[in-house]
């Protein structure tokens, strides 16, 4: 799709073309230098930036010693798993049933959706936290009733966590999986259904293996914004720690080259599943005519900046007003 | 300042009362992750999955009739097999603790919280399963209006002599009387800097808040906690500590936006800052001070001279308290001289009982972090209710720092 | 509603996938999930933020409309973050449009890969972002390097950390609305104003830039709307110092807890970001009608 470039013509345009160009590579440079800065001075043995004392990995072990980093840890692979399970399923389920849908239903979820993923992250979680606060509130004397023995007390926790991060994941799974959808060459599914194939069978055998790139982008989508999420889990997250949420407490105590550890653990996970991600929409390039890459990040990219900020709003807007449908 | 000690403890006293973690509370907060975020709410249930929360069995309330360890006596049968205390880290001296549950046959479960509201949430949650609880001096004139806490009956309290208590500390206006509350800790607000840096010889806030954003401008930092910072704006300027006057309150709040932008930080976490010289003068805390002291030999804290704020950390009884006999045989065992002894040489908060003080070692007692002079305290008030609920408080301090 | 039962043969706008109400059947849990966990919480914050603040803190019901009538009285704190916030919003216009332009007009092939790799530093915590900064600011950062040629600096806890924390963050979500209105952009009025002689500049003035504008207004909508609500970056690279909405919400909850106004507070600005984004997405769609290119605004 390479357009014809319009050659710079004088030395002024040539000069603003080099000068855009460079900048376009300090910009790139902005973007990830920082990042690997961090990654880097947690393989720094010397306490501080300006002591480079050598390559190290005590950071790593004093991390990995630290029992309230183990157990954060452990409760954030146990959400984000959960979140990516629920969100698939509900998104991916919620998507379809649209596709079949008309009319005002569909016109309603849609906007639910919508609200879903540009309420800011910090209403979200303040709002969760009242309501759940308030609704266990209510509940715990009712089981207390029920189950006098040792009754269940429902409180905030993983559990929680996992129900907030769901809401806003599940409905960025069925966007991609909507768009994906839309997009679809119904040529394929036409010609399945003109060659007597069922409905069921037609969709097990031709649309969801187009579908499942933007599927499985969703889940690794999910899964790393719940990971991520720092602003939404502090309000629900009660006495469970996730961690983002001890890495803020510990970074508030001071800069250490322990939080650098951390974080790069952070992102290991976070790109971890990006190339995962990017492999599995490569490996079914072939399946559509669908730029599935594209639509990745078109959709999520937008979709998916949604979560970028601790307040953040939904780049929904670009999805649905700059790439009008 | 003649009278003052050697602010630092001896070395050999560091590595006798060296435990693991001595952290403040808002430290521990940092060291476990703890979030913030229960704080202040109602009706906050303990989850399933802390670890913290301990949940008392039903069966055992009102004295079950579950076995005693082996060693215990046989008065334990009434008093149950557990209890819980609810209390801000590292306030309990572990061995003391232990021996406590020897003696007694009750095991303790200590949850931990690192705020007055977390606190509060739960106790107003209400079937919390905890039993004693040691909430802020400003808190509990609305725990006692809201039955959070039930009255102390003596009675049950065999130990307790009240002569042996400083008067300072008791009868106050929180809670007159002492119907509901007898102090565990208390402690002071005051200014913690490096002497290496800050070459004046810190008196009082109105010293601190001129040179803050003069001298040492880009350098001081002020706690984000409406009752110690504008509380210590106030002392400096001359009102009270707990004035919501709103005239005062516009002078208060002038001084200090014309401040904050000289200001290095707001933010209750003082130490690091301080610790690693990107802050040398700070409002700060007994605690605080008490730690940067320790590991820094230049570090100094002092009460200042025009007044402060005074606060207390005091044992009561929840009002929905499972366990009450429990509840009074811990205290009892706990507010003995010796014991209580123990507990302050551990934490090294100061406590309220001049028995105690007497016990204590010499390095300890005369340590002007722990234990400032009479004539200091003398001047200190405490922060009350109103205070902490005033919402022209809480205004003034989002204008503050959200003022350009 | 109508129920698409009709034979799969239908071609034309036909959903793909199985039909009928079975399938329509899917939409019930996540309705479900939305309604307790959105719907719900929303309403609470509603019916809160009707009420009173109880002498200790915490909610007394009420039926009243105080909170919000006082949100304009206490609003004016705000105006410096907004400020702050707009600025932010600007500097990460200057900084993405550029980028944005580069990659539209000068990356051939290798667009999509620039246009991900964009992406890519949104996939990561917004947490360790910010710590990035804090990291290259703080006193053992920059600054020490600096110290060591003599120049003595404090660079975080200033609203140039802010500042410079805002464009960081919230770079990609600029460009890529820009970019992708400039790549939908006909290259054939660009052509034709070449051929009318127009110089590169005068070109970019006056079709470019006016084309691209929805995705300038775009990009800058989701900036400023969710710095207006931030709560890290203040905190970590402001020193406490600057107090955006999120800052005020957090405190409204955690320290004077008065829920009724931050309930107010928190309602009030939904409605603002929904009302905003509406406005946005209707004029868009009335300008972007069938047969008009890109959108002219």
């Amino acid at each position: 799709m390479a357009r014809p470039r319009p050659r710079p013509v004088g030395r002024a345009e040539w000069l603003i073309d080099r000068a855009l160009r460079s900048y376009a590579v300090l910009a790139y440079l902005f973007l990830f230098v920082p990042i690997a800065v961090v990654v880097i001075f947690s393989f720094n043995a010397g306490r501080h930036a300006a002591e480079l004392l050598g390559f190290s990995t005590r950071w790593y072990e004093s991390a990995w010693s630290n029992v309230f980093v183990l157990k954060a840890l452990r409760n954030s692979l146990l959400i984000a798993t959960s979140t990516m399970i629920l969100a698939t399923v509900l998104g991916t389920t919620s998507a379809l049933a649209l596709e079949s849908s008309r009319g005002r239903l569909k016109a309603a979820f849609e906007q639910l959706t919508y609200v879903a993923i540009i309420v800011p992250g910090i209403v979200i979680g303040i709002a969760a936290l009242l309501f759940l606060v308030t609704a266990f509130s209510w509940l715990n004397p009712w089981l207390a009733y029920f189950a006098p023995e040792s009754p269940p007390r429902l409180g905030l926790g993983a559990h929680s966590v996992v129900a907030t991060h769901t809401l806003f994941t599940m409905a960025i799974v069925n966007v991609l999986v909507r768009t994906r959808l839309r997009g679809m060459d119904r040529a394929l599914i036409e010609a399945s259904a003109d060659l007597y194939a069922s409905p069921w069978r037609t969709f097990r055998q031709v649309t969801f293996p187009q579908l499942l790139p933007a599927i499985v982008g969703g889940a690794l989508l999910a899964f790393t914004f719940s990971f991520d999420d720092f602003i939404v889990a502090f309000f629900t997250a009660g006495q469970d720690q996730t961690l983002p949420i001890y890495l803020f407490a510990s970074i508030r105590r001071g800069v250490t080259p322990e939080a650098n550890a951390i974080a790069t653990v952070l992102l290991a996970v976070t790109i971890g599943s990006m190339v995962v991600t990017g492999l599995l929409i490569r490996r079914s390039r072939a399946v559509g005519p669908v730029d599935p890459a594209r639509a990745l990040a078109a959709a999520a990219g937008g979709a998916g900046g949604g979560r970028a900020g601790s307040g953040s709003t939904a780049a929904a807007v670009p999805g649905v007003a700059v790439v009008p449908e | 300042m003649t009278e003052r000690r050697d602010t630092g403890l001896d070395p050999h006293e560091v590595t006798r009362l060296a435990i693991e973690r001595r952290l403040s509370r808002r430290q521990f907060l940092a060291a476990t992750g703890a979030t913030m975020a229960t704080a202040a709410l109602a009706a906050c249930a303990p989850p399933a999955s802390s670890t913290a929360a301990s949940q008392a069995p039903a069966a055992s309330s009102g004295g079950g009739a579950s076995a005693p360890a082996a060693s215990a006596p046989a008065a334990s049968a009434a008093l149950g097999d557990t209890m819980t205390l609810a209390t801000w880290p590292n306030y309990h001296n572990p061995d003391v603790i232990k021996a406590f549950e020897q003696q007694s046959g009750v095991k303790v479960n200590l949850t931990v919280f690192g705020s007055t509201e977390e606190m509060e949430a739960k106790i107003r949650a209400g079937n919390s399963g905890i039993d004693v609880v040691v909430p802020s001096n400003y808190a509990v004139e609305g725990w006692v209006a809201d039955k959070l806490i039930q009255a102390i009956d003596y009675a049950r309290l065999p130990g307790f002599k009240r002569e042996d208590w400083n008067a300072r500390f008791m009868d106050q206006a929180f809670d007159k009387g002492n119907t509901h509350t007898l102090p565990k800790n208390w402690g002071t607000t005051g200014i913690a800097y490096r002497s290496n840096k800050v070459t004046d010889d810190i008196k009082s806030w109105k010293q601190f808040f001129e040179i803050a954003g003069t001298k040492y401008a880009g350098k001081t930092v002020i706690v984000d906690h409406q009752i110690s910072s504008i509380g210590s704006a106030a002392v400096g300027m001359g009102y009270s500590l707990n004035t919501i006057d709103p005239t005062e309150m516009a002078a208060i709040e002038k001084m200090l936006s014309a401040l904050k932008p000289k200001l290095y930080a707001i933010s209750s976490d003082v130490q690091p800052p301080l610790r690693n010289e990107d802050s040398w003068l700070t409002i700060a805390w007994t605690g605080d001070g008490v730690q940067v002291a320790r590991d820094n030999a230049d570090a100094r804290y002092v009460v200042a001279e025009d007044g402060g704020e005074l606060w207390i950390d005091s044992y009561s009884i929840a009002n929905d308290a499972p366990h009450v006999a429990a509840a009074y045989a811990f205290l009892d065992y706990i507010l003995t001289p010796t014991n209580a002894a123990l507990e302050t040489t551990f934490c090294l908060f100061p406590h309220a009982n001049d028995k105690v003080t007497a016990l204590l070692d010499p390095a300890i007692r005369d340590n002007a972090i722990i234990y400032p002079s009479p004539e200091r305290l003398a001047k200190l008030e405490y922060a009350v209710n109103a205070t902490y609920n005033s919402p022209l408080r809480a205004e003034t301090w989002a204008r503050i720092k959200a003022s350009a | 509603m109508v129920a698409a039962s009709t034979p799969v043969a239908a071609k034309g706008r036909s959903p793909a996938g199985p039909r009928g109400a079975p399938v329509r059947l899917l939409l019930i849990p996540a309705a479900l999930w939305y309604l307790v966990f959105l719907i719900a919480p929303l309403v609470v914050l509603a019916i809160i933020s009707l009420g009173e603040r109880a002498t200790n803190g915490g909610y007394e019901p009420a039926l009243t409309l105080d909170q919000y009538a006082s949100l304009a009285t206490r609003f004016t704190p705000f105006t410096n973050t907004i400020v702050l916030a707009f600025g932010g919003t600007v500097m990460c216009l200057l900084a993405g449009y550029p980028l944005a332009y580069v990659l539209a007009t000068r990356a051939g092939s290798w667009k999509t890969v620039l246009m991900a790799l964009i992406v890519i530093p949104l996939w990561t915590s917004f947490l360790i972002r910010t710590y990035a900064w804090m990291f290259i600011l703080g006193s053992n950062g920059v600054p020490r390097l600096l110290e060591s040629v003599g120049i003595d600096v404090q660079l975080l806890n200033t609203p140039f950390a802010v500042l410079l924390g805002i464009v960081y963050n919230y770079l990609p979500l600029m460009a890529l609305p820009i970019y992708v209105s400039l790549e939908r952009l006909d290259r054939s009025f660009l052509e034709a104003s070449r051929d009318l002689g127009a110089g590169q500049v005068a070109t970019f003035r006056q079709i470019t830039l006016p084309l691209s504008a929805p995705g300038v207004i775009s990009g800058c909508l989701l900036v400023f709307l969710p710095v207006m609500g931030e709560y890290l970056i203040p905190v970590l690279l402001g020193g406490g110092k600057t107090y955006f909405l999120g800052n005020a919400l957090a405190d409204l909850f955690l320290q004077s807890r008065n829920w009724p106004f931050g309930s107010a507070l928190a309602t009030a600005f939904v409605l603002f970001v929904l009302v905003v984004v509406g406005l946005y997405t209707w004029l868009a769609r009335r300008l972007t009608a069938p047969g008009r290119e890109g959108g002219v605004l």
